[in-house]
C-alpha cells in the first residue's frame, strides 16, 4: 500500500520548512565525498579502492539475497519515484534544461546604479521576503547562525526601507521564531496583515496585526481575498473561507488534504494543491458555484504553489518527481483550453508564498537552482523564449518579489552579504523600469 | 554511511574511516546472515570503527581546527551546526545527518538502516527539536 503524501518536509521533503532547508543548504557542502586538497594525508588510491570495496560488498550482499537466504526481511531500498504523469498530458517536445551559469542575463538596473543592501547584519541571513501588494511595506525573516529567526517589518518609502521593527508575538510565551507566514492585506487597511504562530505541531493559531485570533488551528499560510474581506485557510480537513472579523463562523469550501490556497485576482475562485495518496493535483474551487475541479494532476510528484497570473487566466506552479532536488515550472490555463506547459529550467522553491508574477503577467521570477552561491533570479517568460538571469549587480540572488508602484516596479530580493568575510545575506530593494 | 561517520569524527578522518569500514565489511561478509539487514550491519561496523579510531586518536585539544570543504563565508555557520549535531545522542544525530547532510528522505533512511518508517519519522522530528533547542541556546 502506498503511503499517503503529507506535508512533512523533514520526513519526505514535502511542503516547506525554512529551518530544515537552511540547515540542508549549509551542510550540503559536506555531502561531497572529497577531501580538501590541503589535507596532508590524502591518498590518491583511496576513493577508487573504497568505491571498489563498496561495489563488491553491495554485489556480494545482493548475491546472498538472491541465492541463499530464506529472508522475509524488509523491502529493498525504495524504488525510484515514477516520472510525473500529468492527468492532462503535457506537450512532449519540452525538454527540461538546467539553468547554466552561462544563461543570458537581462539588465534591469538603471544606469550607474549599484544596489546596496537595505538591511544586512554580519552572520545573519534573510530568509523570507514579502512585499506589501502596494509596495508600502516589507516583511522578512532573519536567521542568525543556523535558522533561528526574527520576523522583521519595515516601511518602504521611495523604494527604500525607511524603518524596521521586530514583530512581537501576541502571546508572551511564544518565541519570535514561532512567527511565520505573514501575509499582507491587499490594500494596507486594518488588519494590515495576518500571521501564524507555530506551536508544537504543524498546526498554529492565526493572528491579525491587531493581535486578534482568527483561527485556532491552521496548517498552512493564509491567503487574502482581493477585497480584503475574506481569508482562506487550511486546517486538517480542507480549506476554510472566513471573514476578517474574529468570531465570525468560517465556511468549509473543500474537504481533503488541501494546501497552498490562493485567491484568483477577481476573488471568484481559490486555487490550491490537492495532496493525494499517490501524488498531487492543482485544483480550483469556484466560490459562487461551490464546485471544485482538478486542473492538472501528477502521479508520484510533489506539486506546490499554484499562483495565478495578474489576469487570472493562467496558473504557474512547481512540480518535482521526487522528494529532493530542484523544481520544474509549469503553467496551466484556468480554462484548460491549452495543455499544461512545462517551462525550461530547474528552480529553487520560494521560501514562502506564491510564485511572483511580474505585474504585466509576461513572466514569473524564481531563484535558479538550490545552490545559494551561484543562484540568480531567473525571469521565466511565458512566451517560451527561455529563462534569463536578472543582472542585479549582486551574487547569490534569491527570494524575488515584485510589485507595481507609482515609479515603476519595486523589486525585492536577497543576496550574499557585500562583505565576503561575513557570512550572511542582505535585503535589497530597487525600483526598476518594467522588464 | 559517510554522514554517520561524520557526526562522530572530524571531517578529515571520514574518507579513511569509510574505506576501513568497507574493507572490514568485506572481510566479515560471511557473518552477514540476512542480506536484508546489510544497511544496519555495515552501519554497526562503522560505529565500532569510529569508536576504535577515537580511542587511538590524540585529544581534540592537540589537533588543529577541523578543515571543512566549505566557502570561508559559510564556515562559521557550518561549524556551528555540525557541532550542535554532534552534541546530540547518536540515535538522533545519525538519522539527522543522513537527512541533512546526505539529503536522504525519511523513507530512504528507513530502508538503509532497517528501522521502521514510523521509528525514523519520530526520531527525525525529535532530533530536529533537540537540534533547534541546542542552536537556539547557543545563538542566545
Amino acid at each position: 500500500m502506498t503511503e499517503p503524501l503529507r506535508h512533512d518536509y523533514l520526513w519526505d521533503g514535502s511542503g516547506t520548512d525554512a529551518d530544515v532547508e537552511r540547515l540542508e543548504d549549509l551542510l550540503s557542502d559536506l555531502r561531497v565525498a572529497s577531501v580538501p586538497p590541503s589535507l596532508p594525508d590524502r591518498r590518491d588510491w583511496r576513493p577508487a579502492l573504497t568505491a571498489a570495496a563498496a561495489v563488491l560488498l553491495l554485489g556480494a550482499a545482493g548475491a546472498l539475497a538472491f541465492f541463499g537466504t530464506t529472508s522475509d526481511g524488509p523491502a529493498p531500498p525504495s524504488a525510484p519515484i515514477a516520472a510525473p504523469a500529468p492527468s492532462a498530458p503535457p506537450p512532449a517536445a519540452i525538454t527540461p534544461t538546467a539553468i547554466a551559469p552561462a544563461m543570458a542575463s537581462t539588465p534591469v538596473l538603471p544606469p550607474g546604479v549599484t544596489p546596496k543592501p537595505q538591511w544586512a547584519q554580519a552572520g545573519t541571513h534573510v530568509l523570507y521576503l514579502h512585499l506589501a501588494p502596494d509596495g508600502s511595506g516589507v516583511a522578512f525573516k532573519t536567521t542568525r547562525t543556523a535558522g533561528f529567526s526574527d520576523l522583521v517589518l519595515g516601511d518602504v518609502l521611495g523604494g527604500h526601507l525607511a524603518w524596521t521593527r521586530r514583530l512581537q508575538p501576541t502571546d508572551p510565551s511564544q518565541s519570535l521564531s514561532a512567527i511565520t507566514d505573514l501575509r499582507w492585506s491587499p490594500h494596507g487597511g486594518s488588519p494590515r496583515y495576518v500571521y501564524r504562530a507555530l506551536g508544537a505541531g504543524d498546526a498554529a493559531p492565526l493572528f491579525t496585526s491587531a493581535g486578534l485570533v482568527l483561527e485556532s488551528y491552521v496548517v498552512d499560510a493564509p491567503a487574502w481575498d482581493p477585497t480584503q474581506e475574506r481569508l482562506v485557510v487550511a486546517d486538517r480537513q480542507g480549506l476554510l473561507l472566513r471573514g476578517r472579523t474574529p468570531g465570525e463562523p468560517a465556511q468549509r469550501i473543500t474537504t481533503g488534504d488541501h494546501r497552498d490556497a490562493t485567491f484568483l485576482p477577481d476573488g471568484s475562485a481559490v486555487t490550491y494543491v490537492d495532496v493525494k495518496p499517490t501524488g498531487a493535483a492543482v485544483a480550483l474551487v469556484d466560490l459562487q458555484q461551490s464546485a471544485s475541479h482538478e486542473l492538472v494532476g501528477f502521479e508520484g510528484s510533489q506539486v506546490v504553489r499554484p499562483s495565478p497570473s495578474p489576469d487570472g487566466r493562467t496558473l504557474a506552479f512547481l512540480e518535482r518527481p521526487g522528494v529532493t532536488g530542484d523544481w520544474s515550472l509549469w503553467t496551466v490555463s484556468r480554462s484548460l483550453q491549452e495543455p499544461p506547459t512545462r517551462h525550461p529550467g530547474h528552480y529553487a522553491l520560494p521560501h514562502s508564498g506564491p510564485i511572483p508574477w511580474v505585474p504585466d503577467g509576461s513572466s514569473v521570477l524564481l531563484s535558479s537552482g538550490s545552490s545559494s552561491r551561484d543562484s540568480c533570479i531567473a525571469r521565466v517568460p511565458m512566451d517560451g523564449s527561455g529563462p534569463t538571469c536578472l543582472d542585479l549587480g549582486t551574487t547569490g540572488d534569491r527570494a524575488p518579489e515584485v510589485v507595481p508602484t507609482a515609479g515603476g516596479w519595486l523589486l525585492g530580493w536577497t543576496a550574499d552579504s557585500p562583505d565576503p568575510t561575513a557570512a550572511g545575506t542582505g535585503l535589497y530593494l530597487q525600483t526598476v523600469e518594467p522588464f | 554511511m559517510r554522514s554517520v561517520v561524520l557526526v562522530r569524527t572530524p571531517f578529515g578522518d571520514v574518507d579513511d574511516l569509510v574505506q576501513d569500514v568497507f574493507l572490514a565489511a568485506w572481510e566479515r561478509l560471511d557473518e552477514l546472515r540476512d542480506p536484508a539487514a546489510f544497511g544496519g550491519w555495515i552501519l554497526q561496523i562503522a560505529r565500532h570503527r569510529v569508536t576504535d579510531h577515537l580511542r587511538r586518536r590524540r585529544p581534540a585539544s592537540a589537533l588543529p581546527p577541523e578543515e571543512l570543504p566549505v566557502p570561508p563565508s559559510r564556515l562559521p555557520e557550518v561549524r556551528e551546526v555540525l557541532r550542535a549535531l554532534r552534541s546530540l545522542s547518536p540515535a538522533y544525530s545519525e538519522p539527522l545527518a543522513m537527512r541533512l547532510i546526505e539529503g536522504m528522505s525519511g523513507p530512504e533512511i528507513a530502508a538503509r538502516t532497517g528501522l521502521t518508517r514510523g521509528s525514523v519519522r519520530v526520531t527525525l522530528h525529535r532530533g530536529m527539536k533537540q537540534l533547534r533547542r541546542v542552536l537556539e541556546i547557543d545563538d542566545d
